[in-house]
């Protein structure tokens, strides 16, 4: 069990794992950036954390009952003190803020999108329109992702994870994504991914995927929204440009 | 610790003089006519009338306009009990001696709780299929099918951890 933890062996997944701590495997740069930006602001916590509990641990020690009991009753109030420890966090949040936008600002670029790509999310399914192309009865590409039910999943199938028709995208190419909901707030949000973008009914929300190695990274919805929010996972499937130019030829 | 019990002697005939100066103001037949001893406060506190804790709050009003660290060392403990102790609504809900019955009833809830849960426990649909060592290895296989996690995990290179399996 010990070895699961990631401070003694880190996890990286494209899936959930049993007793999985840490992040998922990153497949993009986005989520590369955000697991490096969770690694700086986590050096901070840990000076946060020390300096916090020295204080709160030599307040005990000092100022227990055996060692001091009697209490100065009208020590509340120390100016010093008060600035130093409303200054420090407001300079900390400062450098901790920079990081942040900058990663924030890079993570809505949407850098000259080869594929455009429609998530709809229902109540309580996703649905996938490949607006570039055209079939051969002149509609563009459209299907619906159900999850697989536990009745009908096969030895191996990842329960709750698993769904019927995986959205597939080529490796290495940056692909546009337009998310929106049909009925309720959904959320679109797959870890390995770096993505979480809300889908809001009447409102095109957009950002943008770039896979860099092929394979199936899962995600659930990531706003309640119903009875059956848990049951409608995410499945996206990397493939090489081959496979994914004779995926869209066979639909 | 020595130091308050050499001064607890000294100090346990001191007499408030400040009332005096409290009486100047509104004269009041309870504060006029008594002279409150502050050493051990916390043992008479329980037994004063409230008038007599009313001069006691008083005195220690008067008292405390001075530097605290010119109080003696009764002056302040019998301000600090006075203001923190644990009388009134700060009164223990458990008096001393009473470890073992709060422990004793704490378990009993504890107890009950459990049993609630194991006869929920009891009406609950069995665990899904998947819940298996099969199912798990399986599972595993397909994590490496896939090519899950080639970096550091399942389908990495010198992987030796257990991928999904956990049922034994």
């Amino acid at each position: 069990m010990l070895q699961n933890i990631s401070i003694f062996n880190t996890l990286f997944n494209d899936a959930p794992q049993p007793w999985q701590i840490g992040f998922q495997d990153s497949a993009s740069p986005a989520f590369t950036g955000i697991v490096e930006l969770h690694n700086i602001i986590f050096f901070y916590l840990i000076l946060i954390c020390v300096g916090v509990f020295w204080i709160l641990g030599s307040t005990m020690y000092y100022y227990s009952h055996n060692n001091s009991p009697i209490v100065h009753k009208y020590l509340n109030h120390g100016t010093l003190i008060e600035l130093i420890w409303t200054i420090t966090p407001a300079l900390i949040l400062t450098v901790i803020a920079f990081p942040s936008f900058r990663l924030l600002y890079l993570l809505d670029e949407v850098t000259s999108p080869t594929i455009t790509i429609k998530v709809v999310g229902h109540q309580w399914y996703w649905s996938y329109e490949y607006s570039d192309y055209v079939t051969e009865s002149g509609q563009s590409i459209e299907f619906d992702s159900y999850m697989i039910p536990e009745s009908d999943l096969e030895l191996g199938q990842f329960r709750l994870l698993d769904v019927d028709n995986k959205m597939i995208i080529p490796v290495d190419c940056h692909i546009r994504l337009i998310v929106t909901g049909a009925d309720v707030i959904h959320s679109f949000a797959v870890p390995s991914l770096g993505l979480k973008i809300d889908a809001t009914p009447g409102r095109l929300n957009q950002s943008s995927i770039l896979a860099e190695r092929t394979g199936t990274f899962y995600g659930q919805c990531s706003e309640i929204c119903g009875t059956w929010h848990g049951f409608m996972p995410i499945a996206v499937e990397a493939v090489s440009v081959q496979d994914y130019l004779a995926w869209v030829d066979s639909m | 610790m020595q130091a308050i019990r050499l001064a607890r002697p000294r100090l346990s005939v001191r007499r408030l003089t400040t009332t005096a100066h409290a009486s100047t103001s509104v004269p009041s037949p309870a504060t006029t006519s008594s002279v409150i001893p502050l050493s051990n406060v916390e043992v008479q506190w329980e037994k004063m009338s409230k008038s007599e804790q009313a001069t006691v709050h008083r005195q220690l009003e008067e008292i405390q306009k001075k530097d605290w660290k010119l109080l003696s060392i009764d002056e302040k403990k019998a301000a600090y009990y006075v203001a923190f102790g644990p009388h009134g609504p700060r009164t223990p809900v458990s008096p001393p001696g009473q470890g073992l019955k709060v422990f004793l009833s704490t378990m009993a809830l504890v107890g009950v709780a459990a049993a609630i849960s194991l006869s929920i426990r009891s009406l609950a649909p069995p665990p899904p299929k998947t819940i298996t060592r099969e199912w798990e290895e399986a599972s595993t296989e397909r994590a490496l099918e896939q090519k899950m996690d080639p970096i550091s995990g399942i389908a990495s290179e010198g992987y030796t951890g257990k991928g999904f399996v956990t049922q034994k």
